[in-house]
């Protein structure tokens, strides 16, 4: 029930994000000076505000939908590449075990042993905060989960009779990995991915927060809440606005996560029960 | 035991002299900072004299070994922008991320023992969904909205607390507040899966088959043992709780590392960041450390395998 409600909240706010920048008079850039800090349902030069504008008078709904827009395409960008070296690192791990199974683990420890968000805030002071540098960042550094799942699984798939038969018959490791472990791993790799797409939305939203992520006048959701923090007085919906946004999809997301997971599980018992 | 005493302080060190290599590498990558030291009508002989002074000119190798001399000795060197040692700028800080940390950690596993432990003893499902409820909204909201939220709602409509800053107690509260909630719907998840692990042993129907009280059950047999997976995840969540800690510090202008480091990745004060990040990384792997030891002492089954 309340899942549902989630995903349509959802699919409202992406259609509005794709639909609502091809309309006229929601230019995410235009500003006027004379509707500055215009709070939401005002009517300024006979322009309807339907949710308000910023300290230079730009139409907030432009801006949230296009930042909506900027957020999700990193976000959705950097768990392809998280996904994919994750992936790739972890079947070659569980696959051809010894060394580089060593090496490997050991530089997932050694990312999990420093938090997060202080290596992105390192290595952004090193390369320069940009769209493309914090898409790479965030992408390179999620990879972890991915890869512990992806060489867990490939540890007991690789003693399996079919994965046994192939390299009885000849097939190289890279056949076998792409031929038959890898089918075998992506429906798992896709539930840890659904979950990681909220954790990486907040993440790049606290980023551009920072002021280490998404630089202006390019909006981002977290840029466009501390754009409103120092107006918190004159007109608290600059920062609240694009908060909910953010809640909306990242409970959207993981609702969604969650029914996948809940439909995982069902698949591994079901799995293990058959002969 | 000694072994895996032995291994576990290996691995720690290992993590240190790892997070000092990949920082020396990183910042010599970044290019040559006598570009941002110096005015731009810099000469010739003025850069080349600050690079021989920094050390710049030698091999790259030996430039590494001096580095992790000196960081082993404490010396980062000067601070680019202010006229004090790096690493003395993030000491001075670090009681203040310290105590914003561990207020944290305690209200929020306080809480979610407290609702754990409620949940457990009324049974009630209502009550159940309640807090998971109240998780989930809480997971998906960001620390840094949350944080801006509380200072909405508490500083600038009721003005009970003050914004920004550290200070006395009331300085404390919003900040404390807005991590806690988040190590909160962690732990809450966490204490109630590890309840209803224990929930289905057979240690758990002897107890009610020999005609024990459901109270004395759950606090006597069932929360010893549901505590050691809690245990095992909280030096991991240590790292979740730092990484707020970042961020909580920069929305309420409180005085720890966490703002120094961001403070200085915008004035490309590289000694600060780096002596900053390292020391972070000192305290979550020490805590990992202890945290991993006390497991070892808690259960047998650990330090015998």
């Amino acid at each position: 029930m309340s899942a549902g409600i989630a995903m349509a909240m959802l699919g409202c706010l992406i259609a509005a994000m794709i639909l609502i920048p091809a309309l006229p008079g929601y230019d995410p850039y235009g500003q006027n000076l004379s509707a500055g800090y215009t709070e939401p349902f005002q009517t300024i030069e006979g322009k309807l505000y339907l949710l308000g504008a910023d300290a230079l008078g730009r139409d907030l709904v432009g801006r949230l939908a296009l930042a909506t827009r900027v957020s999700l395409a990193i976000s959705v960008a950097a768990v392809a590449i998280s996904m994919t070296i994750g992936v790739t690192l972890g079947l070659i791990a569980g696959f051809f075990r010894g060394p580089a199974e060593t090496a490997i683990m050991g530089i997932a420890d050694l990312q999990l042993s420093i938090p997060r968000v202080l290596i992105l805030i390192a290595v952004t002071a090193i390369v320069g905060p940009n769209l493309v540098n914090l898409t790479l960042l965030l992408g390179l550094t999620s990879w972890v989960s991915y890869g512990r799942v992806a060489r867990a699984m490939t540890l007991s798939l690789r003693e399996r009779e079919f994965v046994l038969a192939a390299t009885t018959q000849g097939a190289s490791p890279i056949w076998n990995i792409r031929k038959h472990l890898l089918p075998n791993v992506m429906p798992q790799m896709v539930i840890v991915g659904s979950f990681e797409l909220g954790q990486i939305i907040i993440l790049e939203a606290s980023l551009s927060y920072l002021g280490l992520g998404i630089q202006p006048p390019l909006p981002s959701l977290g840029l466009m809440i501390s754009e409103g923090q120092t107006a918190l007085e004159i007109n608290p919906w600059l920062s609240v606005l694009p908060g909910m946004v953010i809640f909306i999809v990242v409970a959207g997301v993981q609702f969604i996560s969650q029914g996948f997971t809940a439909e995982g599980a069902d698949a591994r018992t079901s799995a293990m029960a058959a002969p | 035991m000694t072994r895996f005493v032995l291994f576990r302080i290996g691995q720690s060190v290992f993590t240190v002299f790892g997070v000092l290599t990949a920082a020396f590498f990183l910042v010599r990558l970044s290019g040559d900072p006598t570009a941002l030291l110096l005015p731009e009508q810099a000469t010739a002989a003025e850069v080349a004299a600050l690079r021989t002074e920094l050390g710049l000119d030698r091999p790259l190798w030996l430039q590494y070994g001096l580095f992790l001399g000196k960081a082993l000795q404490g010396d980062f060197g000067m601070s680019f922008r202010q006229h004090s040692s790096a690493l003395g700028l993030v000491l001075e800080r670090l009681p203040a991320t310290l105590e914003l940390a561990l207020t944290a950690f305690v209200l929020g596993i306080g809480m979610a023992f407290v609702a754990g432990l409620a949940l457990r003893l009324s049974g009630s499902r209502r009550l159940r969904a309640l807090f998971y409820w109240i998780a989930f909204v809480r997971q998906a909201i960001p620390i840094f909205w949350f944080g801006l939220l509380m200072i909405l709602l508490f500083s600038v409509s009721l003005r009970w607390l003050p914004s920004l800053g550290r200070g006395g107690i009331e300085h404390l509260i919003l900040p404390a507040l807005t991590l806690a909630t988040f190590e909160f719907a962690l732990y809450l998840r966490l204490l109630d899966a590890a309840f209803s692990e224990q929930q289905t042993q057979d240690y758990v129907r002897t107890a009610y088959a020999k005609g024990q009280t459901r109270a004395r059950t759950i606090l006597q047999h069932m929360l010893p043992n549901a505590l050691l997976p809690i245990v095992t995840v909280a030096g991991i969540n240590l790292g979740v709780l730092l990484g707020g800690a970042v961020v909580t510090e920069t929305v309420f202008s409180w005085p720890g590392v966490g703002r120094l480091i961001v403070q200085s990745v915008s004035q490309r004060d590289y000694p600060v960041i780096i002596a900053g990040i390292l020391v972070t990384s000192v305290v979550f792997v020490l805590i990992n450390l202890l945290v991993d030891l006390l497991y070892a002492v808690l259960d047998p089954r650990v330090r015998l395998s």
